[in-house]
């Protein structure tokens, strides 16, 4: 037994190509027998039954065995063999331009023209060393490859069922499932293969493989919209590797490598620093950027959910999680970088309030969220890294969670407006329970998210300029989900426990999405206290950082999350207690309307009259005339136009890069 | 309990179909000059939160499920004051083609104020003699009102449109 | 004596002793607020322990219901506010307290939206602006608070020589317009007022009746001293001008209640996103040195 766990440790790599390949293969797989319905489903189990045994077993197999613990796994390969690369980077980059000529798109073919111009060069510019390091993972990298594996797993899953749903309503011209999930699939590995590699080759394929399976997976139900936001992603992103590559070959012009050890914060490497951060931008769409996740909402739901939670947009914040620890002697440098955050922080979380569409609401709030990850990672206090860290990991669970209810709702629905969300506890009472719990683990006080962003703010309070915007972004983050939460919640009384109807496989995706934000919300201190802390303390080059971070952190790691865990369970039990002894039917009495109810209780309990279970809320108004309540929530729409607000925000955040820029080339001199 | 009960009586004030004479002198209870709140009185706008049912004119049939349901709505122990006469009897009213009468034709009364309007003190008389009763009530006995049929007045109907012009021709023919 | 040092020494008896104590400060401070709201109007007013016999009152009442989740946010809200004070007490970290003490108003606010009454419904609305409206203002309190300490707990506050007042009088008049908000006092009472009849009848509390409604009044006093207990914190080196100064306060805001008219709740936001905002923010730069 022993023995063969050991040779386990020996072939990590292989699992790790296993873990890339697999996903395309199974892809492919899926697309060929698209037509078996059966077979299908299974091949769909299948690999997300891979992609989340194959990632943890990654992760921990990376991590070492107890003889042999080692922080970063590493591969090195013979400088020959990491040829393999450039072909595909080649590869990619003329699939770029194949999709750029197909739609006829001038400036995406441009930009694909200056990539592969600047690939071939950087390859034949200057010598190769005599062997690279391929692959590298380390704990930034384990946590994205468990994100990925763990939330798009169940993503996949729950796309069995909502696939069925929506082919049987697609629009005309819509790709065939088999396309969708070739695509999908594919996604999944290249995300592994992005994090872990460490050639910046690799790296700029993997980059580019996941922007067009994004272009793909937007466009997949045709038609002029979705051909439209489809093409302005995958121009954003192009744009986004034009950068990428650029500082590739900046670095090798000036002999520097070509693998993330080259960034090594001497100051020849800021300004390709500073290009990768602007990449990083572009993909998880920050100000000014971030018009392509908007558009990218058209998608069928799951991808939207692959989007946000687990994959490309979290790509952005790894390379800026990256990059960042190296640069933090260049303060002016990194102040900008984390101004950028922050402001799309408040920005974004501004821009939700005025949002009454669900998946909107969803993404502008995915964008404050990654905002603040690149301000934590801006900061530079471990402090505020380690609340990085664990913003990445916890959104990823909490909005894959949230973005799958919103698809399910908005297929029974058929609105993803949430004023439309009326009685939900009784049409969907599952969906709407895990919805809750969802969106209670962004603002409940020991869930991650809101650890993080506490940590955050504690750890900005030495640069006032950010303070300000991370204060007035998290009121606006309590304003737009306290409206979704309410209106989530409105609901009559029913004596008989309604049922929803529900396939076992989207029950079993949302079901373990929720008990995993129960969970890792029970845990968070433990988690943040073991993990996230250690990894920031390691991240930090130079000085004794564990033992500073233990005296930064000390204050916090002392909170007492149990009392609030306590005060939860001791309501939730009471409110049982009081349900089951309180509660009579002759108490039940409607909502006070001035006496007009036009309904009585007993029509209200009985089922067969009251089938919305919202008539209660009718009231006669004049001459006897029944009129239907509705309710709205502020949205703003009168004072705040969000195409302007765009724009202004647009404007400042091309004026802060442009200020970004200046400090980079003052920093150089 | 009952103690407290008689210490906090929140009013819920009711206008059926008075003609506003009882309402302002009622409203005039909580000026200084009378200060209902030294009794603990508190005017509250809505049933919910009453103990104390007080209300002005008599009822008609458009509102008497209106006064049902105010009353319905009010958690138990609850006490009800007609203020005034037409609250009483129907007074004034009484004879009217749309009016049923006082309002005990509609739901329990516990005191009935005389005056037309009641002076503020016998007002507040009233609402003491209330509260008194009201310490004798507890959460068991409450008064369920009988099942009213729902009285809408509604729009007269209009007339059917005269047949068109032509169509009446062709009948004739 | 020597019980009351037992009392201060152990932490669990400091939460218990001021589980008992804050609604007991509460009340009282509202009875004091109507005495002395009936007495500016020249009336007499209800008794002192008037708040008192209300809650006990509640709680004998019938347990009208508009539906059940109502209980759950009902009890939520209250055992967060709760939770709230024995952070406090226990001198941890301020910023947690603050989301604990959001969270709790949030339960209240979703509580009275699920019940799709069109009044609790505008009120809870009104409510969450107001949440809006006031967030910023606290966590700069507290971020002052770190500056003044070096420290974000709120034990570390008591270590400090001088009295916080003296740093930061500024941020203690933009504390008072939250305070202000909080209880609901005119020209912020947008939510739901103390005060007899309004547009929105009672607001967010509206299809709360009988124990519940108790349950949030006790809540309610709860938060009362709370915030009384931050304004003593003002003053944390003598008790006794501590309480001076937040009696000063409380007054400062019931006048303000008495001579206000309601005014609209995009006023208050406007309101408090500029002059008490800007308040704290001066002081803040002040205190950066």
């Amino acid at each position: 037994m022993e023995r063969i766990i050991n040779s386990l440790f020996g072939m990590t790599h292989w699992v790790l190509i296993a873990m890339v390949v697999a996903p395309i293969l199974l892809g492919s797989l899926t697309f060929l027998l698209q037509k078996k319905e059966k077979l299908r489903t299974f091949l769909i189990w299948l690999a997300s039954a891979v992609v989340l045994v194959g990632g943890i077993l990654l992760v921990w197999l990376s991590a070492g065995n107890e003889e042999n613990v080692v922080k970063v796994w590493q591969w090195k390969v013979s400088s020959s063999f990491g040829m393999i690369g450039f072909g595909l980077e080649a590869f990619i980059l003329l699939a770029l331009l194949y999709v750029g000529f197909k739609i006829e798109n001038g400036w995406i073919v441009f930009l694909g023209l200056i990539q592969t111009g600047l690939a071939i060069a950087s390859h034949f510019i200057g010598t190769h060393p005599e062997s690279l390091v391929i692959f590298r993972i380390d704990n930034l990298t384990r946590i994205l490859i468990l994100v990925t594996a763990v939330v798009g797993s169940a993503i996949l899953v729950f796309s069995i069922n909502y696939m069925k749903e929506h082919e049987k309503h697609a629009p005309e011209g819509a790709g065939s499932p088999g396309r969708f999930y070739f695509f999908f699939i594919s996604f999944m590995g290249c995300m592994i293969g992005l994090v872990a590699s460490n050639n910046f080759s690799l790296f700029s394929t993997f980059w580019e493989a996941t922007t067009l399976c994004s272009f793909a997976l937007i466009g997949q139900d045709g038609g002029e919209a979705r051909r439209v936001n489809a093409t302005r992603a995958l121009l954003i992103n192009s744009f986004g590797g034009v950068l990428l590559l650029g500082a590739v070959f900046f670095l090798k012009l000036n002999h520097c490598g070509e693998d993330f050890q080259s960034l090594t914060g001497s100051s020849i490497t800021v300004l390709p620093a500073m290009l990768f951060c602007m990449a990083a931008f572009t993909k998880s769409a920050l100000f000014p950027f971030q018009s392509w996740l908007l558009g990218a909402m058209v998608a069928p739901t799951p991808v939207s959910a692959l989007l946000h939670a687990a994959t490309m947009v979290k790509a952005g914040v790894y390379l800026v999680m990256r990059i960042s620890p190296h640069y933090s002697q260049y303060t002016s440098f990194m102040m900008m970088i984390a101004f950028t955050g922050a402001l799309s922080f408040a920005g974004a979380a501004f821009l939700a309030c005025t949002q009454s569409n669900a998946k909107k609401v969803l993404a502008y709030s995915t964008i404050s969220n990654l905002g603040l990850v690149v301000a934590c990672a801006g900061i530079e206090s471990p402090l505020a890294y380690a609340a990085g860290l664990s913003i990445i990991a916890f959104h990823a669970v909490s909005k894959g969670l949230l973005f799958l209810c919103v698809g399910r709702i908005e297929q029974k629905l058929g609105s993803r407006d949430i004023e439309m969300m009326d009685g939900m506890p009784y049409k969907m009472p599952f969906t709407t329970m895990v919805a809750m719990v969802g969106m209670m683990s962004m603002l409940l006080p020991p869930f991650g998210m809101l650890l993080s962003k506490w940590l955050a703010i504690e750890a900005t309070i030495h640069s006032p300029f950010l303070l300000v915007f991370l204060v007035t972004g998290s009121a606006f983050t309590v304003y737009f989900w306290a409206k979704w939460m309410g209106h989530m919640q409105i609901q009559g009384y029913h004596p008989d426990k309604p049922v929803e109807q529900i396939s076992h496989s989207t029950k079993f995706s949302l079901g373990y999405l929720a008990i995993l934000v129960i969970v890792t919300g029970i845990f968070t201190m433990m988690i943040f206290r073991h993990v996230f802390t250690t990894m920031a303390a390691e991240t930090f080059p130079g000085l004794d950082m564990v033992a500073k971070i233990s005296s930064l952190y000390r204050e916090q790691a002392m909170f007492p999350a149990y009392l609030v865990i306590g005060c939860m369970a001791i309501s939730l039990v009471l409110t049982a207690i009081f349900v089951a002894f309180l509660v009579r039917k002759k108490n039940i009495r409607p909502p006070y309307l001035c006496g007009e109810n036009a309904i009585t209780i007993e029509e209200e309990l009985n089922p067969e009259k009251n089938k919305s279970g919202l008539r209660s809320y009718d009231f006669y108004s004049v001459g006897g005339k029944v009129e239907h309540a509705v309710f709205s929530s502020y949205y703003f729409k009168n004072y705040i136009d969000e195409n302007r607000v765009s724009r202004y925000m647009n404007w400042i955040s091309w004026l802060s890069m442009i200020v970004l820029l200046g400090c980079v080339i003052a920093s150089i001199k | 309990m009952s103690k407290f009960t008689g210490k906090s009586p929140w009013v819920v004030h009711f206008n059926c179909n008075s003609c506003n004479g009882c309402d302002i002198e009622f409203l005039a209870c909580l000026t200084p000059l009378y200060d209902a709140e030294r009794f603990g009185v508190l005017h509250v706008g809505n049933p919910k939160h009453a103990d104390i049912l007080v209300v002005t004119g008599s009822v008609n049939k458009k509102n008497m499920h209106v006064l049902k349901n105010v009353y319905d709505q009010i958690p138990s122990p609850k006490a009800v004051v007609a203020m005034g006469v037409c609250a009483a009897t129907g007074g004034l009213f009484a004879d009217c083609y749309n009016v049923v009468g006082g309002i005990d034709k509609v739901i329990p009364v516990d005191v009935h104020v005389p005056g037309c309007p009641p002076k503020p003190e016998a007002m507040l008389d009233g609402i003491v003699k209330a509260v008194e009763i009201l310490k004798k009530k507890t959460k068991e006995t409450e008064t369920v009102t009988e099942e009213l049929p729902v009285v809408i007045v509604k729009p007269k109907e209009l007339p059917a449109e005269p047949a068109a012009p032509e169509a009446a021709k062709e009948s004739e023919k | 004596m020597t019980y009351i040092d037992m009392i201060l020494e152990s932490p669990l008896w400091r939460c218990v002793a001021v589980l008992i104590l804050a609604p007991t400060i509460g009340t009282l401070l509202s009875g004091f607020d109507r005495k002395f709201t009936a007495r500016l109007q020249g009336r007499v007013g209800p008794s002192f322990w008037q708040p008192v016999y209300d809650i006990f009152k509640l709680f004998g009442k019938q347990q009208i219901l508009v539906h059940r989740t109502q209980i759950a946010y009902a009890l939520l809200h209250l055992f967060f506010l709760m939770l709230t004070v024995v952070l406090l007490v226990l001198g941890e970290d301020l910023l947690m307290i603050l989301f604990c003490q959001a969270f709790s108003a949030l339960c209240l606010v979703i509580a009275s939206m699920s019940v799709r009454s069109p009044y609790s419904w505008i009120g809870s609305q009104r409510k969450i602006l107001q949440m809006l409206a006031y967030e910023p203002t606290l966590v700069l309190l507290i971020l002052a608070v770190y500056l003044q300490n070096n420290s974000f707990l709120g034990a570390k506050v008591l270590e400090n020589d001088t009295p916080l007042i003296y740093s930061m009088p500024l941020m203690f008049i933009s504390l008072l317009f939250v305070i202000a908000i909080e209880f609901e006092k005119s020209p912020f009472d947008v939510a739901s007022s103390h005060h007899a009849h309004q547009e929105i009848v009672k607001g967010t509390t509206l299809e709360f009746s009988g124990p519940f409604l108790g349950l949030i009044e006790v809540a309610h006093a709860y938060e009362m001293a709370m915030f009384f207990g931050l304004m003593v914190a003002f003053w944390h080196t003598s008790l006794i001008m501590g309480i001076v100064l937040a009696l000063v306060g409380f007054i400062l805001v019931l006048l303000m209640d008495n001579i206000c008219a309601r005014l609209t709740s995009w006023w208050m936001v406007r309101f408090m996103w500029t002059i008490p905002l800007t308040l704290s923010l001066a002081n803040l730069i002040w205190l950066w040195r």
